[in-house]
């Protein structure tokens, strides 16, 4: 039963497309909220334009964050005035990341750049969490504490603020720059950002890990909304039959994957997602190396 | 942290077999009504020649992409619930005279409490707070009411957390 996709210009199987909408929600109910950066490259593979599937990706992760946030409001884990800072650095951020993504559009570079940019992203990531987990089970453990917050030349800057929630009275730069360089990766990638934010957070802000995931949340949601609407009034790029089919899917798959997921435990979690993100960012390298058949993307419309 | 004052770790330390009087459990968090549970528990100990135990059940956190961030979650967790147990324990020792016997456990709240109960003889009333509000007593309550009370080994107060001071003492 193929369905046609009025924005990705393509007519897929609707199973298909659940399937992968299930998956992602498996995937995200595994390990966390999250997956765009795996429902992105997916969508590519099955022959989405990555330009579409960047702008609907973001789409999803609107969807997935809201449930997400609401647990950690509820528990008191956002820091809203941090919240809000990040959010400012994100809607500026993804706006400059829509504009270039605009501009590389009119280029006929945007497939290129944002294969490329996954091909670095999940490679990095991939490899860096491999490494983590490959160590942890060599060592086992190695307890040293390290400190949580050392000083250095980002107390110098100016703007001071104080966060109560996160007990940090830091320059309102660091924040700002943060959420601006995941806004930029928001808008040209389709993602959330968090597995970049998280860590950011932790080390380069020293906030408390309690409130983390929930401030990075309420961030995401607003820049990935952002991000879909600006991508959808400047690009004309986001597919909401695709977005509601892969939403739909997700729902369901979160369902099943919360239930693994409690089963398995954190290192396996994370060895498993290492080598899942290594496989597709392999895979999008092998298709970028090797052109295809058809050279221009132009005969996909003549079919 | 603060490790020099009474190590808020384990049950080893605790000599709560030992004891002959009653030990009173309370659940620490950070509700209005575990205040009154709390007062509850220790005047009752205090005029019963038994003592209090409190326990600090710490939720384990979701799965994080990063093992560094997991890592640093629980013991930022673990931090926070010895700072927690160690206010509340001075608390204790200021209207008890001695320290109470502390525990700290990893997972879920409901089930720690019930095995906690099963694990230790020494521990013979639960002593829990309810919430005035309209949401409920809370969900502590709420099961171990609904689901559990007949099962449990040792019998269960509830405090309404709307008693004052006074009225607490007055009852106890």
């Amino acid at each position: 039963m193929d369905i046609y996709l009025p924005i990705a210009e393509l007519s897929v199987n609707i199973f298909t497309i659940l399937a992968i909408g299930g998956g992602i929600g498996l995937l995200s109910g595994i390990f966390g909220v999250g997956g765009g950066f795996l429902m992105t490259p997916l969508l590519i593979f099955i022959g989405i334009p990555p330009a579409v599937a960047v702008a609907t990706g973001a789409n999803q992760i609107v969807a997935a964050s809201i449930s997400g946030v609401l647990a950690h409001w509820r528990r008191g884990n956002v820091d809203l005035k941090m919240g809000i800072v990040l959010l400012i650095g994100g809607l500026v951020g993804s706006t400059i990341g829509v504009w270039l993504f605009s501009l590389l559009k009119a280029m006929g570079q945007v497939d290129l750049v944002v294969n490329i940019c996954y091909v670095v992203f999940l490679g990095i990531i991939g490899t860096m969490m491999l490494v983590e987990s490959i160590k942890a089970m060599l060592e086992q453990k190695n307890k040293k504490r390290k400190k949580s917050h050392v000083h250095n030349w980002t107390h110098g800057l100016p703007f001071k603020m104080k966060f109560r929630r996160s007990r940090l009275y830091i320059s309102a730069i660091l924040p700002l720059a943060v959420g601006l360089f995941v806004g930029l990766l928001s808008a040209i990638m389709g993602v959330g950002g968090g597995f970049v934010m998280v860590p950011a957070m932790i080390y380069i802000l020293g906030m408390p890990t309690i409130v983390v995931v929930g401030t990075s949340l309420f961030q995401i949601i607003f820049v990935t909304a952002n991000v879909t609407i600006l991508q959808a009034v400047g690009n004309q790029s986001v597919d909401v039959v695709l977005a509601l089919i892969l939403i739909f899917g997700g729902v369901i798959g979160a369902q099943y994957g919360a239930r693994i997921g409690a089963i398995l435990k954190g290192e396996q979690l994370r060895g498993l997602l290492a080598l899942l993100v290594i496989c597709v960012s392999l895979k999008l390298l092998f298709d970028l190396a090797t052109r295809p058949e058809e050279v221009y993307s132009l005969t996909q419309l003549l079919q | 942290m603060s490790d020099s004052t009474a190590t808020p770790h384990n049950s080893e330390e605790a000599p709560a077999k030992k004891l002959t009087g009653r030990t009173f459990l309370c659940v620490v968090d950070e509700t209005e009504e575990f205040a009154a549970a709390l007062q509850f528990a220790c005047r009752r100990a205090l005029n019963s020649g038994g003592r209090v135990a409190l326990l600090y059940v710490i939720e384990p956190a979701e799965f994080q992409h990063w093992m560094a961030v997991g890592e640093r979650m629980r013991e930022e967790a673990r931090e926070e619930a010895e700072e927690m147990l160690n206010v509340v324990a001075s608390v204790v020792q200021k209207r008890m005279g001695h320290m109470p016997v502390l525990y700290i456990r990893e997972g879920k709240l409901r089930e720690e409490v019930v095995k906690l109960i099963e694990e230790e003889d020494g521990i013979s009333l639960l002593v829990l707070g309810a919430a005035s509000g309209t949401d409920g007593p809370g969900p502590l309550v709420t099961y171990l009411v609904e689901k559990m009370a007949g099962r449990l080994r040792v019998p269960v107060t509830i405090v309404p957390g709307s008693l004052a001071e006074d009225e607490i003492a007055l009852i106890t």
